[in-house]
């Protein structure tokens, strides 16, 4: 009997026969991109909803989308919060499109391959192809024209860490054996922001580091 | 028919009816075309409000249902949750914890904040645990959920992660349960069955508590 799962566009993704063999041919799907940075010294009092990093997939990248396989955020307080263990205080991961963020310090134009030697071009989150990746400096970043997703992807509790020198790291994976990667289209971004108003005396920073890979879909 | 990566191919079947497949640096586990006959992926995070003291046992606290008149099951495959400890227990050190339960019965929820599932590609299909589909998937704000009608639940719990030791003001802890299939297989909720989170044992007169939850699924046909 043979095995025949139905694909796009009008063909089989496998069609194995009784008697078809499966072979294995070293083949390219593209090669993996990461960077890292970090923000300033965040104010306090940070409202509900502001950005402190924002990553945005250029709208020139056609079908190529952005295969998110892996997030880490690393935060650590720098003054100590009012109140210390406060309930609800936390960062969330969002997706977005419409525009690019403003202010903050952007990323410097790179290719951001893994291997230097690697095929392929510039990312499509590189500033040079339209791309925008940038961090806060000690303000939320501008969103205008952004309209985010309701729901955050992922949440970073921070309700334990608001003592000076309280940090907490947290890497958030995707790869294909638990569901999948994060897909951005051309102009969608993804970002991290605060999801209560952080409170009025407490300043932090953020590390973000993000590792992917760029390809259309099959 | 070929599938392309960014600068070649990835899988090709061949007329013949051969797959060749390609050892990839990294690995790349092909799941299909979100939008078109390839699996769909979820994800969703939320974090309860400040959930009261001495909740009895059994009080539920994140969960869903999905409707009985949809094709495809809901296959969890990870279930993270963080505990924050706001305001100490009676006693720090006690027998405390959280489980996850399977059971159906009822098809709607209420009592909390209602969410909506993201697909991981944001082109791709609603999930049935949303409200389009109308499926129900619900954090707690500050007390226990509710199931409309008599919920039943099997009897043991798909794990019970102990919080014993968290009990002071501040105390943190996280859990990251995985259930893909190198694993065995992921918790599969059926058409028509629902998932609970819940606590096994009453939670003491004096503590005060928050977890957030994350969940990432996928909805297939059964594998079998």
């Amino acid at each position: 009997m043979p095995i025949i799962q139905e694909g796009f566009p009008s063909g089989n993704q496998a069609d194995v026969e009784p008697n078809g063999g499966v072979r294995v041919v070293p083949l390219s799907r593209g090669y993996g991109r990461m960077f890292g940075g970090m923000t300033g010294t965040l104010a306090a009092g940070i409202t509900a909803g502001g950005a402190v990093f924002v990553a945005r997939f250029s709208l020139s990248s056609g079908s190529v989308k952005a295969h998110i396989e892996r997030i880490r955020l690393v935060y650590t307080t720098i003054t100590a919060f009012t109140t210390p263990v406060t309930a609800g205080r936390r960062l969330g991961i969002y997706r977005g499109s419409g525009a690019a963020a403003s202010g903050g310090t952007a990323q410097a134009s790179g290719p951001w391959r893994k291997d230097s030697l690697g095929a392929g071009g510039d990312s499509y989150f590189d500033d040079a192809q339209t791309g925008d990746v940038r961090y806060s400096t000690t303000a939320a970043l501008g969103v205008g024209g952004i309209t985010f997703e309701t729901d955050a992807l992922a949440t970073m509790s921070l309700s334990h860490v608001g003592a000076a020198g309280g940090a907490y790291e947290r890497t958030y994976e995707f790869p294909n054996g638990f569901c999948g990667p994060i897909i951005l289209n051309a102009g969608e971004l993804i970002a991290v922001r605060t999801i209560p108003t952080m409170d009025a005396v407490g300043t932090w920073q953020l590390a973000v580091d993000m590792e992917w890979h760029e390809a259309v879909l099959p | 028919m070929k599938f392309q990566g960014e600068s070649g191919e990835v899988l090709e079947v061949e007329d013949t009816g051969s797959v060749l497949t390609a050892p990839l640096d990294p690995p790349f586990t092909l799941q299909g075309n979100p939008t078109a006959g390839g699996v769909a992926n979820f994800m969703i995070s939320a974090t309860t409000g400040i959930i009261p003291a001495a909740l009895g046992a059994g009080s539920i606290f994140f969960g869903g249902v999905v409707p009985i008149y949809v094709t495809n099951p809901v296959q969890i495959k990870r279930l993270r949750i963080q505990w924050t400890t706001i305001v100490a227990f009676s006693v720090p050190v006690t027998r405390r914890s959280l489980a996850l339960y399977r059971g159906y019965g009822t098809d709607t929820m209420s009592n909390g904040t209602r969410l909506e599932p993201l697909n991981k590609y944001s082109s791709g299909s609603n999930s049935d645990l949303g409200s389009a589909v109308g499926g129900h998937l619900w954090i707690a704000t500050t007390t226990t959920l509710v199931f409309a009608g008599a919920e039943q639940y099997e009897a043991n719990a798909f794990f019970e992660s102990p919080f014993t030791n968290v009990g002071n003001a501040g105390n943190f802890a996280e859990r990251d349960h995985d259930f893909v299939e190198a694993f065995g297989q992921p918790i599969t909720i059926n058409p028509g069955e629902l998932f609970a989170i819940r606590n096994p044992f009453v939670m003491d007169a004096g503590g005060t508590w928050q977890i957030a939850v994350e969940m990432e699924w996928n909805e297939a046909v059964r594998p079998d």
